[in-house]
């Protein structure tokens, strides 16, 4: 059968699709999309068996068809040919496709589609909506503290709760904390928690837009509805850090920055620090003093005006956990909370009371 | 890279040790005994010189069987000592072939030669020069096996007792494994060999034949393992006992006697040794990462498995935390412990940094935090008033 595309929107689709190929994956099948024309709708699926996502456009063909079309060259295909319309040929046999535009003419092999897993269907035992503003701001605030360290499959994730009208959005590398907190209308039956992969929110962030999006619980899957796009992941199972028992109750020092400033300063001074990473916070009864050594090296050291609300003290960090912190405040004031050397320092925007950042220090003397 | 290992097995130990210091004990039958009370009945054989052994005694009989069949043989009880010292100098003789050598036992060690093996025209000589120096330094002779890896060495070292030496190539293992009875694997015993006598495998050659799968539902992890010791395929490696070398771990194990089904008690003998394990660490300043369980199941079959904690630690609860899990899930082959008890439990702590300062600290530091303080608590007490001063209750029937 024969179907025809912009190449912007089949571009548009390959671009999604392709986000939940596994690049490393030991079945060949899954390196593909399926195709699945039907009823006046093509509909693009793809998978890693964790992450599974479904494009759907209409369709000028009323025939039936399937087939499954290797993701990466496919993709590439389509982003390189011009802006025009693109035609899809399918073997009826499922050999191969033909897809040309234009003067170029492209025949590529293809797998079938009977061996390609279905999409998850879900017996949501929970339905919510989220707007897509608040679920992309939050995920962008709390992604860079997720780890990557992939034998603690739980720090892999972002715990996502949803509690008395309030939507938390909690990760941590076990070095550095984040919590994103924000106000919803929870019209769910009763409380969520759960941890989804870091990769599935990613990618939803970047998809979902600004309008509300309906999210979908199952017992061990999450489903987004973003319109014509459908994803759906598996959770991740096990137990979250005990968050709430790293946050300290108060704080013996309270340092008020311009956190541009900060950033600015640590990035310079870290250029010293050993393996780019432990610097040193002094802080006085009016500013801070950043500074870093390496044996051999160098040392480097800058000061940075500050209010500054209790005792001196002297403590590390590793500086791109700062900078990771700092950087996810939009607002340009920031607080610094400390207890002792041995504690986690708390950085928070001064107005906005939505996000909170806990980085543990670097032992010292 | 093909290894190339050697296997001694000293012949009758400690009857043949008696034998060369005691003229009047040669060429006659010697029985070693373990018992408490040589004119009684209790205990049972040690070792039995090769006069005593065509008699049908050896080392494990019952000493009253022993003196029913031969009450006109000598019985004496064991200088363990002085076995031991023979033992040390096997090891000196061992060492001067290789660095890589692991006693096994008292009688056994294994030679890793393959770093070594340039400086002898082949591998059959060393076994022949090594063989040699024993007869001559220890007048005591013994079996030496090589082979590709531990476990075909020691079946070679047991093709030709006493005195033995044989040389198995990897091109000659299907022939002259496959017409052997299956016990001849090391730590295949009487119990095993005759379950797989019931699905009709008798020789190793049958075993090689049967689908993996099926031993593998039938016996658990120790099926696989089976299948691979079939085909002569070993890859544990020869562990020598260095002196001075840099701490790479910290470990503790316990041998269970007969063995424990247990999973509850298993659990507790884990914490025993996770407290044992990391207050050597806190002593010594390190902190650990990965933790490494391994059991034995029956003599010879040994299983570990591993995995990280994400932080470093140096507290038992957290090892244990991770410690446990591991254990559970290697203990959930049910179908190998139904046929082997667990004889031996050991944890280690591995990938290690010295606890100093310049450490990026964790949030497990503040989650453990309690502990961190109880643990210093009875560390000091330890110091003050020695190991035993305190335990906890759990581990009160262990220590007992």
């Amino acid at each position: 059968m024969n179907i025809s595309f912009t190449q912007s929107e089949l571009n548009a689709a390959l671009q999604t699709a392709q986000k939940a190929v596994s690049s490393k994956s030991i079945l060949p099948i899954l390196s593909g999309i399926l195709l699945n024309i039907d009823k006046g709708y093509i509909d693009f699926y793809s998978t890693d068996l964790e992450l599974s996502i479904k494009y759907r456009m209409a369709a000028d063909s009323k025939e039936k068809d399937a087939v499954v079309l290797p993701a990466r060259l496919t993709a590439d295909i389509v982003k390189n040919l011009p802006e025009a319309k693109i035609n899809l040929d399918i073997d009826g046999k499922g050999g191969s496709v033909k897809l040309s535009c234009g003067l170029s003419s492209f025949d590529i092999r293809t797998y079938s589609a009977e061996d390609f897993p279905r999409f998850p269907k879900l017996q949501s035992e929970k339905t919510i909506l989220i707007s897509g503003k608040k679920l992309s701001s939050a995920v962008k605030q709390v992604i860079k503290a997720v780890s990557k360290d992939e034998t603690r499959p739980v720090l892999c994730g972002i715990l996502m709760t949803i509690n008395k009208g309030k939507l938390k959005m909690v990760t941590t590398d076990s070095y550095r904390l984040a919590i994103h907190e924000t106000a919803v209308e929870n019209n769910a039956a009763d409380d969520i928690s759960v941890i989804i992969p870091a990769r599935c929110m990613d990618e939803v962030s970047k998809i979902c837009g600004d309008g509300d999006i309906e999210v979908g619980l199952a017992k061990n899957q999450i489903y987004f509805n973003l319109g014509n796009i459908a994803i759906v992941s598996r959770l991740i199972e096990g137990n979250f850090p005990n968050y709430q028992q790293l946050l300290p109750d108060n704080c013996e020092l309270r340092v008020k920055l311009n956190k541009d400033s900060l950033v600015s300063a640590l990035k310079r001074v870290s250029l010293l620090a050993h393996n780019n990473a432990l610097v040193k916070m002094k802080i006085d009864e009016t500013k801070v003093q950043i500074s870093a050594i390496t044996a051999d090296i160098g040392s480097a050291v800058e000061d940075i005006d500050a209010e500054v609300s209790g005792n001196g003290m002297e403590i590390a960090f590793n500086a791109q956990y700062v900078i990771d912190g700092l950087s996810s405040i939009v607002e340009e004031e920031i607080f610094i909370e400390l207890n002792n050397p041995l504690k986690p320092g708390i950085i928070r925007p001064v107005e906005a009371q939505d996000f909170l950042y806990l980085a543990m220090p670097v032992r010292i003397g | 890279m093909a290894r190339t290992i050697i296997h001694v097995d000293m012949d009758a130990y400690f009857a043949s040790i008696e034998q060369r210091d005691m003229p009047i004990y040669r060429n006659k039958p010697l029985l070693v005994c373990h018992t408490d009370d040589l004119s009684s009945y209790r205990g049972v054989v040690a070792a039995a010189s090769y006069e005593a052994r065509e008699y049908g005694i050896k080392a494990g009989t019952s000493v009253l069987e022993a003196k029913l069949k031969l009450p006109g043989a000598i019985y004496i009880a064991g200088n363990y000592e002085k076995y031991l010292y023979n033992t040390r100098r096997l090891v000196e003789i061992c060492e001067k072939y290789t660095d890589l050598v692991e006693v096994y036992s008292i009688d056994e060690a294994f030679l890793d030669i393959t770093p070594t093996i340039g400086l002898f025209s082949s591998a059959k000589d060393a076994a022949i020069s090594l063989q040699k120096e024993v007869e001559g330094k220890l007048r005591l002779t013994c079996s030496v096996g090589v082979g590709p890896n531990k476990l075909v060495a020691k079946m070679a070292s047991e093709f030709k007792k006493p005195s033995g030496l044989a040389v198995v190539e990897p091109k000659d293992l299907p022939g002259i494994l496959a017409p052997l009875p299956v016990d001849s694997i090391p730590g295949v015993g009487r119990r095993m060999a005759k379950h797989l006598d019931a699905i009709g495998i008798k020789t190793i050659g049958h075993l090689v034949s049967a689908p993996v799968e099926i031993l593998k539902r039938k016996f658990g992890v120790i099926g696989e393992i089976l299948s691979r010791a079939a085909i002569g395929v070993g890859d544990s490696p020869v562990v020598p006992a260095y002196k001075g070398m840099d701490v790479k771990s910290f470990g503790q194990s316990l041998s269970l006697g007969k063995g424990s089904t247990d999973i509850g008690y298993l659990r507790d003998v884990l914490l025993g040794l996770c407290d044992g394990a990391t207050r050597r660490m806190r002593k010594s300043g390190y902190l650990g990462k990965t933790v490494v369980i391994y059991i034995y199941l029956g003599r010879l079959f040994g299983l570990s498995r591993q995995t990280s904690i994400g932080a470093y630690t140096d507290l038992p609860k957290q090892i244990f935390d991770t410690a446990r899990g591991i254990l559970i899930s290697l203990l959930e082959e049910r179908a190998s412990l139904d046929i082997y008890p667990v004889t031996k439990v050991g944890v280690s702590v591995t990938n290690l940094v010295k606890k100093e300062s310049g450490q990026q600290m964790s949030v497990f530091d503040l989650l453990y935090e309690k502990e961190a303080v109880l643990t210093s608590i009875v560390d000091r007490l330890k110091n003050k008033h020695g190991e035993k001063a305190i335990t906890r209750c759990s581990l009160l029937e262990i220590r007992n």
